[in-house]
Order: C-alpha cells, then sequence, then structure tokens
C-alpha cells in the first residue's frame, strides 16, 4: 500500500510538471506556426502594456506608444516640434473656439479603405462617449465633418493647449470598423487594431508582454526605414542591451548608473533628453503651519539644492527651480532667481513665525528617503523637527489625492509639454476655463488657493497668441516662486542608450510625444519622410 | 463506516467555512490598500504624464462597480462568483479567467519542477546528512543551506542571471520563450520553455531545497535511535537500505504534513523569481495587479492561490492514513 502511494504522489508531482509543459508547448507551437520573419528588425524591451488599441492601451507612456503606432493623429511633433500628420493644414476661428482642419488626400486605413473627415469626426465623438482615459476630452464640443477631407472641431471654450494636447494625441479610428462596437472597452483581434499609422501590428501576447509591428509600406508619409518593431521580455534592460537582446533603452533615476557602462564606446551612442518629471516637496496648504507662506519660504531658504543633486543624485539631476517649470521647458521663466540657501534667514523667519513646538510628519517614498532625510536634517538646523515616513509609492499617492498629510516628498512627469500643467498642479477646481477637477489629484497643491494665479490661469488658457500667453506663464511661474506653494527639488536627466548598428535615427521630440511623454520612441523616427 | 463519513463531512464542513472566509478576506485585503484602482491607472513615473479628470474617474469607477457601497460590491463578487465569473480586469482589460489561464500553467511549469527537485535533493540531502550527522559533510550542508535559506531569491536570481546569462552567455537572460519564435514542432517548442526554465527553476529550488532539507534531516535525527533503526544495523544491513527502507519512510511523514505550507511558500518564491526573470506567471502578475490595485485580478489570483493550498492540505488530510497507517489507527482507538 505504502508504495502504491508514494507511486501515485510520484506520478502527481510529475504531472504537475508534464502536463503544463505539454500544454505550453502545444500553445506556443500553434502561436509560432506561420509567423513570418526577416527584414531589419529593431528590438526594444517590453512588458504588457494593453493591446494597441485606444481603449485598451493602459493609459500611460509606453501604452500610448503602443497605440501610436499603429493609429494617427491630426498632428504629431517630429524632432523640431509640431507639424501636421493627417492634417494638411488647419485654422483657427477667430474667438478660439473653432479648428477647421484640412486633411491629406492620400491616406488609407491598414485595411485598403480611404481615411476621410468623417472618421476623423467620428473618432471625436466617440471617445468622447465612450470615455478615453489618456486625453480629458471635456473640452471638445462637437466635431463634424464639412466634407470628404474638411473637418470642423468645435470647443465648449478656448483653449490654448488644444492643437498639441488634444490634436496631436486623440488616435483616429475607422469609422467602418468602429461603429458597430457598442463595448470598446472589451473589442479585441485584428481589426481593433487597424489603423493608417507606420506600422501594422503583427503580434501581441499579453502574457510574455511581446509586441511585433510590421512596417506600413502603403504609409502616407513614406515606407518605414525598418521591417519590423519588436518589443521582447527581457529581465533586467540594461544587461539585455549588453547582450544584444534588444537595441535601446531608456536610462534614468536608478537605472542611470548603468550610464557609464554604455559612455564613450563605439558600439553605443547616448542621446540626453529633457527632464520632464520633477521631484518635490508638496505641502498640505490646510494645515495651520504649512498653509503660513514664511514657513514654507522658511523651509526653501534652509535647503542646498546644488548639494542635493551633487551629492544626494551624484550630478544625474538638474536643481529645481522656484518657478517649478524644468530649465529644458522652452516656457520655464529663465529670468526668476534660483532658490537661495540661506539658513540664518530661515531661522529667523520661523522664530518670527512662533510655531508650537512639536513633530511634524514629512512622507516620501522608498525611492526619495534619501531627499526626506536631507530636509529632515535641514530643517531641524532651522527649528522645524520633523519625522520621516516612508510609504510605498501608490499609497502615498493616495494618501496625497485625500489630503491625508502635512509634508510629503513625490515626483511626477507631464511637466516638459504645455504650460497648462502649471494651472492643473496650482489652481483648484472650480478656475474659470478649467476643464477638469484640479483638485483632488496627485499632483494637486492641496489647499493651495490664489486669486491672482487663478486668473493668470484662466488667460492663459485662453491666449492663442504665443508670445502673450508665454508672458502670462511667466507671470504664474513669479507667484509660484514668491509663495512657494510647494518646492522643485529636482529634475533627473534622462538619456537613451542605443546601438546605431541596428538603428540610428532616434530623436528625442521636443515637448515630448503626446501631452509630454520624454523618449526617443518616436515613430517619424522610423519614417523615411518625402519631402513635400 | 458511519462513523467515517460523518468525519469526512464534518471535515468538508470545516474546509467550506474556511473557503467562506479566505473569500470575505479576497474581496476585503485589496481594498483596504489606500486609494481605488483608477489612482494607478496613470501614475508618478516618467512615462505617465496625464492625470485622469475626476468626470472619467468617475465614469470608469462606475463602469467598474466601484462606486457602489462595500456590501453591494461584496454580493455582486459572491453572485459572479457563484456563476464562475471571476470579473473582468480593471488594469489589464481581459476577464481574469482568460488572464489567470495564461498565466497559471507558466507557474505550474516553475513551481512544479521546483517542488519535485527540492523535494528530491532535500529529502536525500538531509537523510544523508543525517545519517552523517556530526560530521564534516552534516555541518557544512547544514552551514551551506542555512545561508541559502536566509539569501533572497532576487539576489540569487540576479547572480544567476550574471554568472549564466551575460558572463557565460549559456542560457537566455530572461522570458519564458525566445521572442517570436517559429517552431518546427511542440518538441521543438517544448525544449525552447525548458531552456528558458532552467534558472528560475534552479533558483526557485535552490531557495525551497534547505526547508525540506532541514525537516528531513532533523526528524531523521530523532529517530536515528528508534530500536528498529539500531536492529537493522545490528544485522549489519547496508546503509542504502536502512536510509531507504527503514529510515526514510517514517522520516517524511512531517515533510508530507507540511505540504500546504510548501505550496505557500513556493507561491511566495514564485513572486520574486518571475520578477527577476520576467517569467509570465501568477508571481509576476501578483506583483503587477498589487501595485496598480487591480482587485478583480488580485481576488482571482489570491483564489486560485488560497485553493491551492486548502487543495494541498485536503490531499494531506485524505492521503496521510494510507501512507502512515498508525495515523488512522490511532484516530479509529480514539
Amino acid at each position: 500500500m505504502g508504495r502504491k502511494i508514494h507511486l501515485l504522489l510520484a506520478v502527481v508531482v510529475l504531472g504537475l510538471v508534464a502536463v503544463p509543459l505539454l500544454v505550453l508547448a502545444r500553445r506556443e507551437y500553434a502561436g509560432s506556426r506561420g509567423r513570418a520573419q526577416g527584414g531589419k528588425v529593431v528590438r526594444l524591451a517590453g512588458r504588457d502594456w494593453g493591446f494597441p488599441s485606444p481603449f485598451l492601451a493602459y493609459p500611460r507612456g509606453p501604452g500610448y506608444l503602443h497605440t501610436s503606432l499603429v493609429f494617427d493623429t491630426l498632428l504629431w511633433k517630429d524632432e523640431r516640434g509640431p507639424i501636421g500628420l493627417l492634417a494638411e493644414s488647419w485654422t483657427v476661428s477667430k474667438d478660439n473656439r473653432r479648428y477647421t482642419f484640412r486633411l491629406r488626400r492620400n491616406v488609407h486605413w491598414q485595411d485598403g479603405a480611404r481615411l476621410t473627415a468623417h472618421d476623423v469626426a467620428f473618432s471625436y465623438e466617440y471617445l468622447k462617449r465612450h470615455g478615453y482615459s489618456w486625453v480629458d476630452l471635456g473640452v471638445v464640443k462637437s466635431a463634424k465633418a464639412r466634407d470628404d477631407y474638411t473637418v470642423v472641431i468645435e470647443t465648449t471654450q478656448p483653449y490654448a493647449p488644444f492643437l498639441v494636447d488634444i490634436a496631436g494625441s486623440v488616435p483616429v479610428i475607422p469609422k467602418h470598423i468602429w461603429e458597430k462596437v457598442s463595448d470598446p472597452w472589451k473589442f479585441t483581434g485584428p481589426e481593433a487594431a487597424i489603423g493608417s499609422g507606420p506600422f501594422r501590428l503583427e503580434s501581441y501576447s499579453k502574457e510574455h508582454g511581446t509586441y511585433s509591428y510590421v512596417a506600413n509600406r502603403d504609409y502616407f508619409l513614406g515606407r518605414p526605414k525598418i521591417e519590423r518593431l519588436q518589443y521582447v521580455a527581457v529581465g533586467d534592460e540594461c544587461l539585455a542591451l549588453k547582450t544584444g537582446a534588444i537595441d535601446a533603452l531608456m536610462l534614468w533615476s536608478r537605472t542611470l548608473d548603468a550610464l557609464p557602462e554604455f559612455q564613450g564606446k563605439p558600439e553605443y551612442k547616448v542621446l540626453q533628453g529633457p527632464g520632464a518629471w520633477v521631484l518635490r516637496i508638496v505641502f498640505n496648504h490646510r494645515d495651520p503651519v504649512f498653509g503660513k507662506r514664511e514657513v514654507r519660504r522658511a523651509l526653501s531658504l534652509a535647503l542646498d539644492l546644488d548639494e542635493v543633486a551633487e551629492r544626494l543624485r551624484h550630478g544625474r539631476v538638474v536643481p529645481g527651480r522656484p518657478g517649478f517649470l524644468p530649465p529644458s521647458s522652452p516656457w520655464a521663466a529663465q529670468d526668476i532667481e534660483p532658490y537661495r540657501y540661506d539658513p540664518k534667514a530661515a531661522r529667523a523667519m520661523l522664530s518670527a513665525a512662533r510655531l508650537p513646538r512639536r513633530k511634524y510628519t514629512l512622507l516620501t517614498s522608498p525611492d526619495y528617503v534619501r531627499e526626506a532625510e536631507y530636509v529632515q536634517a535641514q530643517a531641524r538646523a532651522v527649528g522645524l523637527d520633523f519625522s520621516v515616513k516612508s510609504l510605498p509609492a501608490s499609497t502615498l499617492d493616495a494618501l496625497l489625492r485625500e489630503g491625508k498629510f502635512q509634508v510629503a516628498i513625490t515626483g511626477h512627469g507631464g511637466i516638459g509639454g504645455d504650460p497648462d500643467v502649471l494651472r492643473r498642479c496650482f489652481c483648484p477646481s472650480g478656475t474659470e476655463g478649467s476643464t477638469e477637477s484640479a483638485g483632488g489629484n496627485i499632483w494637486s497643491t492641496y489647499g493651495y488657493d490664489d486669486p491672482a494665479l487663478d486668473e493668470l490661469a484662466a488667460a492663459q488658457l485662453r491666449e492663442s497668441d504665443p508670445e502673450k500667453r508665454r508672458a502670462l506663464v511667466r507671470q504664474m511661474q513669479r507667484i509660484i516662486a514668491r509663495d512657494v506653494p510647494t518646492i522643485a527639488l529636482w529634475y533627473p536627466k534622462i538619456y537613451f542608450v542605443y546601438r546605431p548598428s541596428a538603428f540610428d535615427g532616434w530623436f528625442f521630440t521636443p515637448g515630448g510625444i503626446s501631452v509630454g511623454i520624454p523618449t526617443a520612441e518616436n515613430k517619424l523616427a522610423f519614417v523615411e519622410r518625402k519631402a513635400k | 463506516m458511519k462513523l467515517r463519513v460523518g468525519k469526512i463531512v464534518l471535515k468538508a464542513g470545516q474546509y467550506l467555512a474556511v473557503i467562506l472566509i479566505i473569500l470575505a478576506f479576497n474581496f476585503l485585503l485589496p481594498r483596504l490598500m489606500p486609494g481605488d484602482p483608477t489612482d494607478f491607472l496613470t501614475g508618478t513615473d516618467v512615462d505617465a504624464p496625464y492625470v485622469m479628470d475626476s468626470q472619467t474617474r468617475a465614469r470608469l469607477l462606475e463602469y467598474y462597480g466601484l462606486d457602489k457601497p462595500l456590501p453591494v460590491q461584496f454580493l455582486h463578487y459572491l453572485g459572479h462568483l457563484a456563476r464562475g465569473d471571476l470579473s473582468y480586469s480593471i488594469y489589464y482589460k481581459t476577464p481574469v479567467s482568460r488572464l489567470l489561464a495564461q498565466r497559471l500553467p507558466w507557474t505550474l511549469l516553475l513551481a512544479g519542477t521546483a517542488f519535485a527537485l527540492s523535494t528530491l535533493l532535500g529529502v536525500l540531502l538531509g537523510a544523508f546528512s543525517a545519517f552523517r550527522a556530526g560530521s564534516r559533510l552534516d555541518r557544512t550542508l547544514t552551514g551551506v543551506l542555512l545561508g541559502i535559506r536566509a539569501t533572497p531569491e532576487y539576489l540569487m536570481g540576479m547572480l544567476a542571471i550574471l554568472a549564466f546569462g551575460v558572463a557565460l552567455r549559456v542560457l537566455p537572460l530572461g522570458g519564458a520563450t525566445s521572442p517570436f519564435p517559429r517552431y518546427s514542432s511542440s518538441f521543438a517548442a517544448a525544449a525552447d520553455i525548458l531552456r528558458h526554465l532552467i534558472l528560475p527553476a534552479a533558483v526557485l529550488t535552490i531557495a525551497q531545497v534547505a526547508d525540506v532539507f532541514l525537516t528531513m534531516r532533523n526528524t531523521m535525527v530523532s529517530i536515528l535511535g528508534e530500536p528498529y533503526l539500531l536492529l537493522a544495523e545490528a544485522k549489519a544491513l547496508p546503509l542504502r537500505r536502512r536510509i531507504f527502507s527503514y529510515g526514510m519512510r517514517n522520516a517524511i511523514l512531517p515533510l508530507y504534513s507540511r505540504m500546504g505550507i510548501r505550496v505557500g511558500l513556493l507561491a511566495t518564491g514564485a513572486i520574486f523569481v518571475e520578477n527577476v526573470f520576467n517569467y509570465p506567471g501568477l508571481g509576476r502578475l501578483a506583483y503587477e495587479a498589487t501595485m496598480v490595485h487591480d482587485y478583480p485580478t488580485l481576488q482571482g489570483m489570491f483564489l486560485v492561490t488560497a485553493l491551492a493550498i486548502v487543495g494541498a492540505n485536503l490531499l494531506v488530510d485524505a492521503t496521510y492514513r494510507l501512507i502512515d497507517p498508525r495515523a488512522g489507527a490511532a484516530g479509529e482507538e480514539a
């Protein structure tokens, strides 16, 4: 009996290994049959960012980039800035509420049908109706096709970021396919990935996180320079680039430690990109202590941000600026004086404020404990006592959104694109011209409200003249520098390392792709663009 | 016979109660984390410049039923579960059952291999070490395996990648198959899968073997003084026979009763190993789903893991008497 049961157990254990192996081998073999290969292939590190349709791609930068390979937008950005993509030209009405786009005539969907203004109008209406989680379409009032190649989009209010943030971000989907789809969140299959973009989805595996795109030879801007763009699953990306498993990667933050491995070696090239991300101190302005401007200013005077950049981050970041926008942003007011380090003045300001003697809580996430401990030490030296509490980043985000904090160190992207980010970060919901609730998200500066800033925020949103808008944005940055609603600690340096023998056309996009994704993975890098 | 049926019914009732408690925890635990899934559809990474507006957020909460009170959500969860529906993933935007069906075979393959190999190795080494208790070999083996037990899986994984993937370049750095392969047959696919399995399975095996080794060695040492083993030695039976036929059959029993715990340890180990090797199993899914607060996926994951542990315990309970007839006899006498 004993022997039999041992045998039975051995069979069960062997079955545990053999059955899955058999199932997986059959599944993988079936999936690989008929798979085309060959041509010039560029490989990047992949993980699952969702099926590349506007609804199923995860609404994060990489998810959007996958969608952008297959679907085009009215406008896009190349290495110099915004250009017409599906739109050949456009005009804006005098009241800045109506945009008329003339479309190119030689654009076809990947299934051969012609792309017309009806598709564009349908896309805007459809995405607005079903909720598109990459950009807020609340400002779009209507989209109508005037004829086959003219589309008119009306907005509910003048909205200066419209051309880049909306016309340059909203994917145009084929009406003849999507008009039959009632629940786009569950629409998959080959038809869901038919776009007009430079690449066609060849295969996608959610479990492996792999994507293979094949060149759309009939792409209206010209044939892509590579045959396939593939995203493959790798463990460590730096090791994968070194061993040739991938051809390029982006380095920033922790992975930046690997940069010397690639610098100065002939087989690699390194591009430096804009640091469109910020690590900053956020204050709960409803707190009786940190709601006071002099306390925040005193803390800013107690910090030596050059020291933070050099000693804490080994020169791999750029010190924060009082105007909030990074120095690489074309909208940054370069004439605002940097944060001053003056602990004596900080101490004097704090003693004048007569704060109760108690310990305050400084929240952070594990990646930024070094900065929190530095702030703690510097603040203690000027008479402000903090206890540091490190929480998982996701938990910290939730507490910030709910206003359950006093002071926190957190970071986010999106500051390299349109300057409307200032409104979203520093103006509470209900601001005139607001298209979304700026309060209560992880970006917003909890409880901060300055009527002059709100007014400027609303004015810049209406202003279509770039120079006039620049002046308004500059004034906003001055108020932010004066009020210190936040303290920008640093902006990361971002690098893109690639193997030129595999592909040598990469470029960082000014202002980032779409609403500001700082990457060199721009689809136009792969396109042999014809001279107009 | 009646008594036995009654016992089985009682045991089944106990397991049912355990499952109900598990379901309640499955539902509540993810929701105890601050925030909700819509917070994590975007985020603070360099690649997430957009933060969702409140209208879209409200629409998504409504779409996924997260705007309803918790008791209503729990009833919906039970209702769906009763129909065999594990709900729809908020982050992965696919039915959870499909997600689990895709990932489960990979974890079964990885954890099953590690379970089989670590059991075999641990039992053999543990028995051998116990018979040589106090010798240099025993001390070395115990020391090395205690050291391994204290080493985190992810560190072992990184070292294995550096040695075999980067320095020697004999094994892949990660993933479960070659990228975009074209296999000539299912055998070729199996060979590729096995090649990718070597490093993660080896790391998980090594991480698990210490537990088996120590249990086996300690039990074996404690029974070495038993009269039947002294008799076997007095009869000058060869060492191999004394180990396998006399010692191991008895020493293996505590190991067998720890099977449920080992399944739990394997599931935890798989989370680390799958993440280091980018292996597409449930461990990696568990990590990703936790980071993005994907409630339905987490509920499904916890359910599968809990059922696997409960199932392993049930199997041990049901078969223990077959392996050790004394247990049944003692139970019936009582």
